[in-house]
């Protein structure tokens, strides 16, 4: 039977080839991946056939959970305090959007009435944040 | 007899590696741990939310009556009307064509899903209806869930 024998290498250059392909993953997962957010509750975004894709605007990103849990910036918190905070963010940044994820199973009169608040709030412009639909 | 300059590189006996290979396999192994958890490689996407809070606060201003779809977990109505969700595109053109400025209004009732609320805006879009507003159903009552008790 005939095996292939490697040339012995010496020490640590045995290990070349596997920091090569770690490299390659490190780099193919910097690259393409994007850093999502780590959310405090499960939320399932909505799908959508009609959302539009990136913006250049700076966006503060809100979520809501199922249960009517809110976050702001991957931090649970209540509405009030959130709407505080969020007015005191607007005034460093007065034409800041909101990235609302809220969830697809959330009674949708919960979002609106959020939504109002929102705009109370001074906000200009509210996205909410879907995925597109399956093929 | 001494070596010339340009070999004495050469000649020098092999020393260590200067970099450590396994610190540095550390260091990039936690780095691609960190990476593969954290990005996504799902495609967000968003739509933009406009409620028609402002026309409440100046009521009557703008002469146009909205159009009022309201949107209930059984069906579909257009301006009191049940209409079904093929038709429902269609029979929005048609009165927006009577009534260029009218506004389309949406509605949810009661606790109907925010997937099918997204599933008529959809629907608006998709017949090249940009301009809408959401609505609250006055009626519908907050459900008793206390966040401060998590």
């Amino acid at each position: 039977m005939f095996v292939e024998r490697r040339p012995k290498m010496d020490g640590e250059a045995g290990v070349l080839p596997l920091i090569n392909v770690v490299f390659l993953l490190l780099i193919f997962f910097m690259l393409a991946g994007s850093l999502g957010m780590v959310e405090p509750f499960e939320v399932r975004a909505p799908r959508s056939a009609s959302g539009e894709g990136e913006r250049s605007q700076r966006v503060i990103r809100l979520s809501m959970s199922v249960d009517g849990r809110f976050a702001l910036d991957g931090q649970e918190m209540l509405r009030d305090i959130l709407l505080e905070r969020l007015s005191d963010m607007l005034i460093d940044d007065p034409t800041a959007g909101i990235e609302l994820k809220a969830d697809s199973r959330l009674p949708a009169n919960h979002l609106v009435r959020f939504t109002y608040l929102l705009e109370q709030a001074g906000v200009e412009s509210v996205f909410l944040v879907t995925l597109p639909d399956r093929p | 007899m001494a070596a010339p300059k340009y070999l004495e590189f050469a000649l020098r006996p092999r020393r260590r590696m200067v970099i450590a290979l396994t610190p540095l396999i550390d260091v990039v192994f936690i780095l691609l741990v960190f990476f593969m958890l954290v990005s996504t490689f799902l495609d967000w996407r968003s739509i933009e939310m406009t409620t028609d809070a402002a026309a409440l606060d100046s009521t009557g201003s703008s002469g146009d009556a909205p159009l009022l779809i309201t949107v209930s977990s059984a069906q579909i109505r257009l301006d009191g009307r049940v209409v079904l969700e093929d038709d429902l595109a269609g029979e929005v053109q048609a009165l927006l064509a009577d009534n260029p400025a009218a506004i389309v209004s949406v509605r949810p009732l009661e606790d109907v899903p925010l997937q099918s609320l997204i599933s008529v805006l959809d629907l608006l879009q998709g017949a090249g209806i940009e301009r809408f507003r959401l609505s609250e159903d006055i009626d519908w009552e907050k459900p008793s869930i206390d966040p401060s008790s998590h």
